[in-house]
Order: C-alpha cells, then sequence, then structure tokens
C-alpha cells in the first residue's frame, strides 16, 4: 500500500512541476507586494530548489506526519483537509445511504416483476438517471433554486456551504434538520446518478438467485414468498452488490467533484480544483494522496463486508 | 467471442428491442446532424449579431402559409433586463436551401429597407454575442460526439500494447507495469483529469488543442482495460497453437500482435462502446470548467459553461439546452450498449 | 467585483481599516440605538487574523473590525482622517510627521493604547525583516527606514529617510497592536501569530468590534468594543449594532443565492447578477444602491518585451515586437473597439466610460480634462495606414514587410465576463483584418507567463480598485517595476515615455504637496492616455444591495458599503 502511494505521489509531483505557474502568482500580480517579500517566500518553501530536492523534502516531511503549509489558504494543508473531507465524506455517506435505500427494494422488487410493466418503467427511468452527467444535473437543479422564491418546493432547500448562518442558534435537532437541508439538493444529484447502476444490478443478482435450485427448493417446502425472499434469496444476491460498493465509493469521489464545484458544497471536489488552479504544490499532493487513500479503503471496506456476508470469502 | 458471431447476435436483439433500436437510430441522426453541421446549420459557429445578445428562441409565425419570424429588438428595463420585442410590421419566411444552407433566413430579404439592420431566426435562442446556438450546438457536436469515439480508440491502443505485454511476457515485465497500471487507477479520475490538464497548456492551434485534449482522456481510461487485456492474453498464453508457434521459432512479439492479440478484439469492440459516454462527459466537464475547447471553437460542455452562474442560467434558460443533447447522446450509448452486452451475454440480467 | 482579479489584494492597507467617517446620527429622521445584528458574507475566509502580515481581502475582511490605525481614509474624498490618533503635523521638511493620540485610548481588552504599543507596532513588527510585510518595502528608500519613536506617552514622531508624499496614505492605516500582548512574539513568531486558531478573546485590537467566535469554513462573530474611542453627537456610545456575523461562502453563486433566501443583509452587486436580484428589492425589503463606475480597471496590454532568454532567444518575435511597440498599432487597437457593446452585452449597460488608469470614482486624483476613448473605425485604419500596415485582397492585414498580423489573446478562465469581452474584441480587430486566437488559461499560469516566461503575445486582465494613493499603483508604472505589465523589470526606460512615467512617478512622491503631486498624476494619465500600453475598456458600475431595515449606510465607491459600520443601526 505505502509503495503504490508513493507512485502515486511520484506522478502527481512530476504534473505538477510540468505545469506552468507557481503557488506564489497571486502576490507576484500584486503592484503592492515588494519583489523582496516574494524572494524571502520562496526560499522560505524552497520554491527556489531543484525538482527532485523539494519532492524528497516534501516526502521526507510527510513520513514525519507533517503534510505541509497551503499557500492558499495559509494554514497547515492537513487542517484544510480535514474540514474539506468531512464535508465530502457526510456528501458521500448520505447519497450512498440513499442511493442503497432505494436502489436495492426498487431492483428486488422489479426483479419479482419481471418483464411486466412496472419492470420495464423502472428499467426505462433507471437509465434515464445512468445518462444524466451529474454536472448538468446540478445545473438543472441550480436552475430551480434559481427561481426561488416563485418555486415553492426546490426553493426552500439551500445551495452552498454546509450550514446556515443561525446554525449555532439552533438546537440539536435543528442542527441536524439544517445539515440535511444543505445535504439535499447535493445529495440528490449523486443519489440520482448512482441509482441506476445500483438498481440493475439487484435486479440482476436477485433474479439470478431466485432460479437457484436451492431456491426452487425451499419454495417447493412451501415456505412463503416473503421468506424466501428475504431469508435466503437477499443474502447471495448482496454478494455483487458489496462488491460495487467499494467502487461507489471511489466514483463517488470524482461524480461528487463536479455536483460539488457546481453546488458549492466545501468538499474535497472543490478543493482539488482550487488546489491544482492555484498550484498549491503540498495541498494538490495531499488531496491527491488522499484521494487514492479513500479509495484503497473503499475497496478494503467492500472486502470486509464480503467476508462478513459470505463466510467462504477469507480476507487475504 | 468472434466478432461475427458477435455482429448476428446483436443484430438478433436489436430486433427484439424498440429501446434499443431507438437509441441506435438516435445516435445516427446525431452523428449525421454534426457531420452535417456546416450545410444543416442556418449559420456559422462564430456568426455574432451583437443586437441580438441573449435573444430568445424565435417565434415561428404561420403567415401566408409558410413560416415567419418578425425582426427582434432589445432594450434594457429598469432591472437591466434585456427585453425584445417583434417589429410586426415585417415577417421573414424561413426558407429551405438559402444562402447555400439547408434552411434559414434569406439574408437579403433578412435586412431592413428603413434602418439596414438585419433580422436572424434563432430556434433555440441565442447567446451573449447573438450566436445562434441551434447552430453553434451542431458545430458543438462534431467534438464532442467525435472526442469519445477517438479517445477510446487511443485508450484502447494503450491497454492493447501494456496488457499485451504484460501478459505474454509475464515476469518482471508483467509485475512492473501491472504496478504502473494499479498506480494509474489509484488516483481518483477527476483529480488526474486536473492534473494532467495543468500540465498542457491550451494556446496553441485548436486542432491540437482538440488533440490534446484527446490524449487527457486516453491517459485515464487505459490502466482498467489494460489489465483486463493482460488477462485474456495470459489465459491465450498457454493455448496450443500458441505454444506451437513459439516452439516453431516465431518471435514473440510476432505471435503475440499476430494470434494472441486478435483473440481480444470482439471484448474489445463491446468494451469500447460502453466507455465512449464516459469520454463524452469528461470532455464536457472539462470544457464546462474552461479547461477543454476554447471559443469560438465549441462543444457542448464548453456551451454549457456560459450557464454556470445563477444568474444566466435564471435569464437566459435555453443555454441549458446542450445539456439535453449531452443527456440524448449519453443515453443512446447507454442503450445501445446495453443492447450489445445483451447479445454478448443472453443471460446477463435477464 | 470579486473575481479573480489581478490584484486579489489591491488594498492591502485600506481595506484594513475600512471603519468610521466622523458623520452625526442618522440624517434619516429617526434617532438611531442600540442593539441587532447585520448578517455579512465573505469569500473563502480567514487565511489569519493577523492584521500586519495578511495580504489577502478574505483576511481583510475579517480582521478589519477588530483593528485600526492611526489614521483612516475618509470614504468620500479619499482623503487621510484621524483615527486613533487625533491629529498630527508636518514639518516644513516634509519629512518629520507628528502623531498626537486620542487621550484615554484603550485595547478592546480594557489594557491603554500609548505610544509605546504604537513604536512597537512599527519597529518590533513591521519593520522586521523576518515578518511578511510589505509595508517595510514600502517606505524603505536606499535602505533606510523611517525612524518611529515616541516623545510622550500620547506622541509619536516619524522621521522619514527623504520626502515621502503619500506617507499617510500608505502608513496612517497600518493597525496597531498591543505590546504588552506581543511583546515576546516578535520576529519569525510573529508570522503565526493571531492565525485562525487563535482563541478569539486573544486578538487585541483596537477596532470598533471585537471577534468573539470563529468558526473556521463557516463564520466569525462579532460584538462592540466596549472601549472603542468614539461616541455618537448625542454622547451615545457606539458601535450601535450587537452583533456582526460574517459568514464565509464559497463563491459568488452560494452569496446570491444566500442573499436572495434572506440569509446575508448586505452584498456587492454584479453587473451580472443585477438583473437577477432588482426585481426582488420589494420582496427582500432591500435596496441597491449604484454608486457610479467602480475603481477596477480592466484593459488588453501587448507584450512589449525586448529582452532574450538565456539562449539569446528574444521573448517576443521580433517581427509582432515591431508591431505592439508601435503606438499607432496600439492606437489602431484601441480605435477599433467597442466599449459601448462591452458595457451593454458584458455588464447589461451598467457600466461608465474610460479615459486613462484612474476611475472617475477616484475623485481627486483623476484626470478629467482626458477625452474618454471611443470607437472610431476610420482613425484606427488611417493609424495603421501610416505605420505602413495594408489591408490585402483577402481582407487580411499584413505590415510594411507582407507578414499577416496576428496573435495570440490569452485571458483567464475563471472570469467569464472577460472571456465574452476578449470574444468581441477578437470581432471588433477582425474588421481591421487582425486575426486574433482567443486562449484562456488559469490566473496561475497565466500569471507566471507574465512574469516569469515572458511568452505572450496580449493579455486581458484586470486589477482591482487602486487603493487610495495613486503611489500604490507606482510598481505598475515605474520601468523597473515587476507589475509594468507590458514590459517588466527593465534595467533602463526601453522608450522615452517610460522614462517619463518613471520621472512622474518619481514627482509624484518626492513632494508632499498635494497640489503637485496632483499634477504629476494627471501628466501620468495623459501619458498612459496617449501611450496606451494598456487599452483600457470601461469600468463595470459600483452597486451594493443593502436590506432596507439598517439605518445610516452611507455606502461609497472608495469605502465600500460599510466604511461606518460603527454607526450603522437598525430602524425601528
Amino acid at each position: 500500500m505505502i509503495p503504490m502511494l508513493i507512485g502515486v505521489s511520484l506522478i502527481a509531483f512530476a504534473l505538477l512541476s510540468l505545469s506552468p505557474g507557481d503557488p506564489l502568482a497571486a502576490q507576484r500580480g500584486n503592484p503592492q507586494v515588494p519583489d523582496e517579500l516574494i524572494r524571502r517566500i520562496e526560499a522560505q518553501y524552497g520554491f527556489d530548489r531543484p525538482v527532485p530536492e523539494q519532492y524528497l523534502r516534501w516526502l521526507g516531511r510527510v513520513v514525519q506526519g507533517d503534510l505541509g503549509y497551503s499557500f492558499k489558504f495559509k494554514r497547515p494543508v492537513a487542517q484544510v483537509i480535514r474540514e474539506r473531507l468531512g464535508a465530502t465524506l457526510l456528501l458521500a455517506l448520505f447519497s450512498t445511504f440513499l442511493t442503497w435505500l432505494i436502489a436495492v427494494p426498487l431492483g428486488v422488487w422489479s426483479a419479482l416483476r419481471r418483464s411486466q410493466w412496472p419492470d420495464k418503467t423502472v428499467s426505462v427511468l433507471s437509465f434515464v438517471g445512468m445518462s444524466l452527467p451529474s454536472f448538468f444535473l446540478a445545473l438543472l437543479l441550480l436552475y430551480a433554486a434559481s427561481m426561488l422564491p416563485s418555486l415553492p418546493l426546490v426553493g426552500k432547500f439551500p445551495i452552498g456551504g454546509l450550514v446556515s448562518p443561525g446554525y449555532d442558534r439552533l438546537d440539536t435537532l435543528g442542527r441536524i434538520l439544517d445539515i440535511l437541508k444543505h445535504l439535499l439538493l447535493p445529495g440528490l444529484v449523486l443519489t440520482i446518478g448512482g441509482l441506476a447502476g445500483l438498481q440493475r444490478i439487484a435486479r440482476g443478482s436477485t433474479l439470478e438467485t431466485l432460479s437457484q435450485p436451492y431456491i426452487l427448493a425451499a419454495r417447493a417446502r412451501g415456505l412463503s414468498d416473503r421468506r424466501v425472499l428475504w431469508g435466503h434469496a437477499f443474502r447471495n444476491a448482496a454478494n455483487p452488490l458489496i462488491t460495487l460498493l467499494g467502487f461507489e465509493f471511489s466514483a463517488l469521489l470524482s461524480g461528487a467533484a463536479f455536483t460539488e464545484i457546481i453546488t458549492s458544497w466545501p468538499g474535497m471536489g472543490l478543493l482539488a480544483l482550487e488546489a491544482v488552479r492555484s498550484k498549491d504544490q503540498f495541498l494538490v499532493l495531499a488531496t491527491v494522496l488522499m484521494g487514492s487513500l479513500l479509495l484503497m479503503l473503499g475497496n478494503l471496506l467492500s472486502d470486509l463486508l464480503h467476508a462478513w456476508n459470505d463466510p467462504r470469502v477469507k480476507v487475504s | 467471442m468472434s466478432g461475427t458471431a458477435t455482429t448476428s447476435r446483436f443484430a438478433l436483439a436489436l430486433r427484439g428491442s424498440l429501446l434499443a433500436r431507438l437509441s441506435l437510430g438516435t445516435l445516427a441522426f446525431l452523428y449525421l446532424a454534426a457531420i452535417l453541421a456546416g450545410w444543416i446549420a442556418p449559420y456559422g459557429y462564430d456568426d455574432e449579431s451583437r443586437a441580438h445578445s441573449w435573444a430568445p428562441p424565435s417565434q415561428l409565425r404561420w403567415i401566408q402559409g409558410r413560416p415567419c419570424v418578425h425582426p427582434v429588438s432589445f432594450s434594457f428595463d429598469e432591472s437591466a433586463r434585456r427585453v425584445y420585442v417583434e417589429d410586426t410590421s415585417r415577417a421573414i419566411p424561413v426558407r429551405l436551401f438559402v444562402n447555400g444552407r439547408l434552411f434559414g433566413l434569406d439574408s437579403l430579404e433578412a435586412i431592413s429597407p428603413q434602418d439596414g439592420s438585419s433580422a436572424r431566426l434563432y430556434l433555440l435562442g441565442a447567446d451573449a454575442r447573438g450566436r445562434d446556438l441551434l447552430s453553434r450546438l451542431l458545430y458543438g457536436g462534431r467534438i464532442s460526439l467525435s472526442i469519445g469515439v477517438v479517445g477510446v480508440s487511443i485508450s484502447t491502443f494503450i491497454a492493447l500494447v501494456v496488457g499485451g505485454l504484460a501478459g505474454f511476457f509475464g515476469g518482471w515485465v508483467d509485475r512492473s507495469l501491472m504496478r504502473v497500471c494499479e498506480i494509474f487507477m489509484l488516483i481518483p479520475s477527476f483529480y488526474l483529469l486536473m492534473l494532467l490538464r495543468a500540465t498542457l497548456p491550451l494556446d496553441w492551434d485548436s486542432r491540437v488543442v482538440y488533440l490534446s485534449i484527446v490524449l487527457i482522456l486516453s491517459l485515464i481510461g487505459w490502466a482498467g482495460l489494460a489489465r483486463v487485456i493482460r488477462g485474456l492474453v495470459q489465459s491465450l498464453r498457454s493455448a496450443d497453437y500458441i505454444v506451437a508457434a513459439r516452439a516453431l521459432g516465431v518471435h514473440p512479439l510476432v505471435v503475440l500482435r499476430r494470434h494472441a492479440l486478435p483473440q481480444t478484439f470482439g471484448f474489445l469492440a463491446i468494451q469500447a462502446t460502453l466507455s465512449i459516454p464516459g469520454y463524452i462527459i469528461a470532455e464536457s466537464g472539462l470544457s464546462l470548467l474552461g479547461l477543454g475547447i476554447q471559443d469560438p471553437q465549441t462543444s457542448w460542455g464548453n456551451l454549457l459553461q456560459e450557464s454556470m452562474s445563477i444568474a444566466e442560467i435564471h435569464l437566459h434558460p435555453w443555454s441549458l439546452i446542450p445539456g439535453l443533447a449531452l443527456f440524448l447522446a449519453v443515453l443512446s450509448y447507454n442503450l445501445a450498449g446495453d443492447a450489445l452486452r445483451d447479445a454478448l451475454d443472453p443471460r446477463g440480467g435477464r | 467585483m470579486r473575481k479573480p482579479t489581478l490584484a486579489l489584494a489591491a488594498t492591502i492597507f485600506v481595506s484594513s481599516c475600512q471603519t468610521a467617517h466622523d458623520g452625526g446620527p442618522s440624517q434619516e429622521g429617526r434617532s438611531p440605538r442600540h442593539g441587532g445584528t447585520i448578517v455579512l458574507s465573505s469569500w473563502g475566509g480567514p487565511k489569519t487574523f493577523n492584521p500586519i502580515v495578511s495580504n489577502e481581502s478574505s483576511s481583510t475582511e475579517f480582521s478589519q473590525y477588530i483593528f485600526a490605525g492611526l489614521t483612516d481614509i475618509d470614504a468620500r474624498t479619499g482623503q487621510p482622517k484621524p483615527q486613533l490618533a487625533e491629529s498630527w503635523t508636518t514639518d516644513s521638511s516634509g519629512k518629520v510627521y507628528t502623531f498626537k493620540l486620542r487621550p484615554g485610548l484603550s485595547f478592546n481588552d480594557g489594557s491603554p493604547l500609548r505610544a509605546s504599543d504604537v513604536v512597537f507596532t512599527w519597529n518590533k513588527l513591521a519593520f522586521d525583516t523576518a515578518v511578511e510585510c510589505a509595508m517595510r518595502d514600502i517606505l524603505m528608500v536606499d535602505g533606510k527606514l523611517p525612524q518611529v519613536k515616541a516623545l510622550d506617552s500620547l506622541t509619536v514622531e516619524f522621521r522619514l529617510p527623504t520626502v515621502f508624499g503619500p506617507f499617510l496614505a500608505a502608513a496612517g492605516g497600518l493597525p496597531i497592536l498591543s505590546e504588552r500582548r506581543l511583546g515576546n512574539k516578535t520576529g519569525i513568531d510573529f508570522n503565526s501569530v493571531y492565525g485562525i486558531t487563535t482563541p478569539p478573546d486573544s486578538l487585541i485590537g483596537a477596532g470598533p468590534f471585537r471577534l468573539v467566535r470563529y468558526e473556521p469554513g463557516s463564520r466569525g462573530i462579532y460584538v462592540p468594543n466596549p472601549h472603542w474611542y468614539k461616541k455618537d453627537s448625542a454622547g451615545n456610545s457606539l458601535p450601535y449594532l450587537d452583533t456582526i456575523l460574517l459568514t464565509i461562502v464559497q463563491d459568488q453563486k452560494a452569496e446570491v443565492l444566500k442573499f436572495k433566501a434572506g440569509e446575508i443583509d448586505v452584498m456587492a452587486v454584479t453587473p451580472q447578477d443585477f438583473p437577477v436580484i432588482k426585481p426582488l428589492e420589494a420582496e427582500g425589503n432591500f435596496s441597491i444602491r449604484k454608486l457610479g463606475p467602480s475603481l477596477s480597471q480592466v484593459f488588453l496590454f501587448f507584450n512589449q518585451n525586448q529582452g532574450k532568454d538565456k539562449k539569446g532567444k528574444p521573448f517576443v518575435d521580433p517581427v509582432k515586437l515591431s508591431w505592439f511597440t508601435d503606438v499607432r498599432f496600439r492606437r489602431a487597437v484601441s480605435w477599433a473597439i467597442d466599449r459601448r457593446n462591452i458595457r451593454d452585452i458584458v455588464w447589461n449597460g451598467l457600466g461608465g466610460d474610460v479615459n486613462g488608469p484612474f476611475s472617475p470614482s477616484s475623485k481627486y486624483w483623476w484626470n478629467s480634462n482626458l477625452p474618454f476613448f471611443r470607437k472610431d473605425i476610420d482613425s484606427a485604419n488611417a493609424a495603421l495606414a501610416a505605420a505602413g500596415f495594408t489591408k490585402g485582397a483577402d481582407g487580411k492585414l499584413r505590415d510594411a514587410k507582407g507578414n499577416q498580423v496576428k496573435f495570440t489573446l490569452l485571458t483567464n478562465t475563471e472570469n467569464q465576463m472577460r472571456i465574452d469581452m476578449a470574444g468581441l474584441i477578437r470581432k471588433d480587430l477582425e474588421a481591421l483584418g487582425i486575426e486574433v486566437m482567443f486562449v484562456q488559461v488559469e490566473f496561475n499560469a497565466l500569471v507566471s507567463r507574465l512574469d516569469a516566461s515572458f511568452d505572450w503575445d496580449a493579455t486581458l486582465l484586470g486589477l482591482s480598485g487602486g487603493g487610495s494613493d495613486p503611489h500604490f499603483g507606482a510598481n505598475v508604472w515605474i520601468s523597473s517595476g515587476r507589475t509594468h505589465m507590458w514590459f517588466p523589470k527593465q534595467k533602463k526606460p526601453a522608450t522615452a515615455w517610460e522614462a517619463t512615467l518613471d520621472s512622474l512617478v518619481i514627482a509624484g512622491v518626492t513632494t508632499a504637496d498635494t497640489a503637485t503631486r496632483k499634477k504629476a498624476y494627471d501628466s501620468l494619465q495623459s501619458v498612459v492616455h496617449h501611450q496606451q500600453p494598456y487599452i483600457y475598456l470601461g469600468h463595470p458600475e459600483t452597486m451594493y444591495a443593502i436590506r432596507n431595515r439598517f439605518g445610516n449606510v452611507q455606502p461609497t465607491v472608495l469605502g465600500g458599503a460599510l466604511h461606518n459600520i460603527d454607526e450603522i443601526y437598525v430602524l425601528r
């Protein structure tokens, strides 16, 4: 795992040093910032050294747990990441939860109504959901929000930021509701995007399982459809879904980026864009590393769930 | 799975599914429209008319048995909104085969005898500089629709080379190539997109810009595919005829190129079709952030860039239309890909 | 206009002291009262609360309420006015300034503010080489810094090495910090003092408010500083407001939505957003105040760099350089541009004409005798013909040696307004037969090309407000300056008119007499107007949307919406 992360950082560092621009552009372009000040900052952060040396110095510090300093935010990178990571995870968990809550029952249901009109309708709708690019969906919701206050429903939900200004005058319940309100629009964008794939897989694996001999046998023994379904079939059908969870998570990281940018959600995707744009070296490296780490963790999580759901699978 | 068998199964699947036929029809229509953009579009992609800044979609009137438009002009109201009014004293017919294009307003008829101003036909509305959205949409389709196909081809090629070499030679070649693949797969694609984009400057010729964007997209998609190809080639390596060929002293690379890789083509064709929508979306996303195709050249994502602000989206909702085109293309590809998948594996899912 | 502009923090010191003006109680017929909350917004959040080392507006927006300096800038006239110092005198040489502090001043923790704190702030903090403070470099002349010393507990004397005209405007606003609190935090350590993790009650300043709470990435909460020196004319304590909530928003989009939802009370309105916000005035109980052309500038400029890189290759293709350095070419381009179109299409008709580097809103310093730039295609063609350019049968312009005239125009991708302008300009120049290739790059990459690789033809950029004194833009005009963007860091002036600019900048700074300075800056504007190293495109309108429930709000272009924040109150 560690060598892989070093590889990731090497690629990121190489690409970054190939690209034009530097973290001090804002200062350089400001007529009121003297040259002397810029030279001092350059020397202080080692931007005047050769690239390989800069990389090794950075690596050395990271090994000691120091992610460096963000030029754009004028704070330690670790602090910035911590804030944004929380927001992204919240968004990812919220939309994953919502997706699963809707998609799995929908998939099972349409499997049971196979080839009947509900199945076909759901199938077409899921293709539509799958084919709506997240940024277009986000723009559509933004349009709806811009119609505020003439639009009664969507207009009530805020876009941008995590909480309302009056947040800390609220009680605990109020705070949770406030965050949920802010989560809703970006969360909805991601949910609609993820719904389709999951629903199709849930449907497919339920169908597969329902055609297994032991299910037929269980039915023959006179067990009710409901018990067969939830007691036997579902557990087996869940396996491919769990594999998907890992992927889903990583897809969310990328898919969430556009949603975050358009709905101004202060998460990692927006951070990555800001960091690359301002060539905030240490921050870029940290966001990329953190993204890779999350991806690894997502895969690990799905392995563990597999093992838990299916005793035949051993975690190696 | 050989290519011809897939094709015939695909044809079978098509016959069965109305949706699949519809989607293929839509794709054919979109590509045809993009290819013929220079003839179908009523105006050029950079043909502006500043007096028609943000003109809304033209109202077609039926006058003397033919569709006509009235000339429009705007003034700012107290909220600085553009209020367009029609000049009903003049009606300009929309004609077929006019100005060397499929349809439009005759450029002579459009000119006002009073003040010399020129009326315009905006079926989908205009942008800030009075350029026709429909025309830009058609021209933009050339880039948006082709970039997926070209990108997929390049990344498939990279994947073939890397996966083929790794699977065929095994050992340290395999291990090191696969590590590189894994590292690339570990970087979330949006982050990689941003990083790659930052390294390629865009102030070259527009063709170079197009190619560099294709290259960026290909560099993101190749790794996963390379791993699959490696697996396929690995399993083929022990096939009798390959072992025989090597025993006869044929150069390993020749064996790889002539015999092992062609076996993967059927699978690749399907894989490629399925991943085209991803490329189309990635290009649009990049252009949406202003990092892709540059004005006056246009793509669907680039057209959507205008609607990134609340004000534009609120006042000029027609600037969202390119998103619909994007949606239509992606939906069609997904439906067609699904039919293709069914053809490959009739059991899968149904 | 808070999209990323070239100078993200145009007014380093000025914006940190936008506080009160000496107005009486409200002229609106209702008597002011204490209490109430105002909700404001800021983009991106502060990077530090340290007012001495911060050099971006997102930070000074947070620190400006907490700290105060000796003098302030009058939001209406742009001239210095008393703040912590109640008066000052200059000796006849113009080199010695003596400030008299108000008696009985306190920091917000109740500890007294004395002349020793002023001396400490200057000598130990601002002038320390280890401290990232631009003031030191601004005031240094030939390696010499002003000498600051306390004459008694209420009197501070500044002895400058030479006469420095903009001294008050530049230096008066430097926030005074507490020696008692920071006496042991000098040197390199000071750069990290008052970071955003500092407990709010240990931010010791003498401004009208103090921070009581900061939630990173979310907002800051301010309450009145009970020790603020100012009283209203009836002798009541100021400020009137109970609370300022300063909310952090991600960007303009989020800000507009929050304002529309009623979550924010005051917002700068861009010409782009005006049409969306204006119709909501009655329903949202706010009014939009139009204040006049903004101080920000947007302009097009050509690369006139005559330098060569390390391998001896010229930065700019000599063919192109010969066009770009020809004033007739630059004038022709300027005449070809339709600025009315830019105003109507890009700014929805909300903008003002431009005649040079200063905005009419900069009042005193603006040279009103210069005509506004106008489109004049005949003059453009005549200028090109005079310079030997000819338009061929193919409609393309060629220079005297037969080279086709075409160049690349850069702007930054973050700013849709500039992208639209570039599109208009490209088309306008097509009418002259000039072929323009338009490219958008990230702001960052753009600056590094202007500043380091010098690999560009033409650029469209902006500078946000010029600051309270024209000298703050000196780096733009002086030929050795880093932001003399058309040909930066010259060893000696490349042209006679650039030498003139150099001497005018020096003339503007080496006298303390305001009328003499005004004459120098008038000439400077005239040279720039005629030479057009920057081709100015216009000024967008400055507008603020302010809820009607606040009294005594007197926004100005120079001071912003809330320069008198301590006198603003909630109407009954």
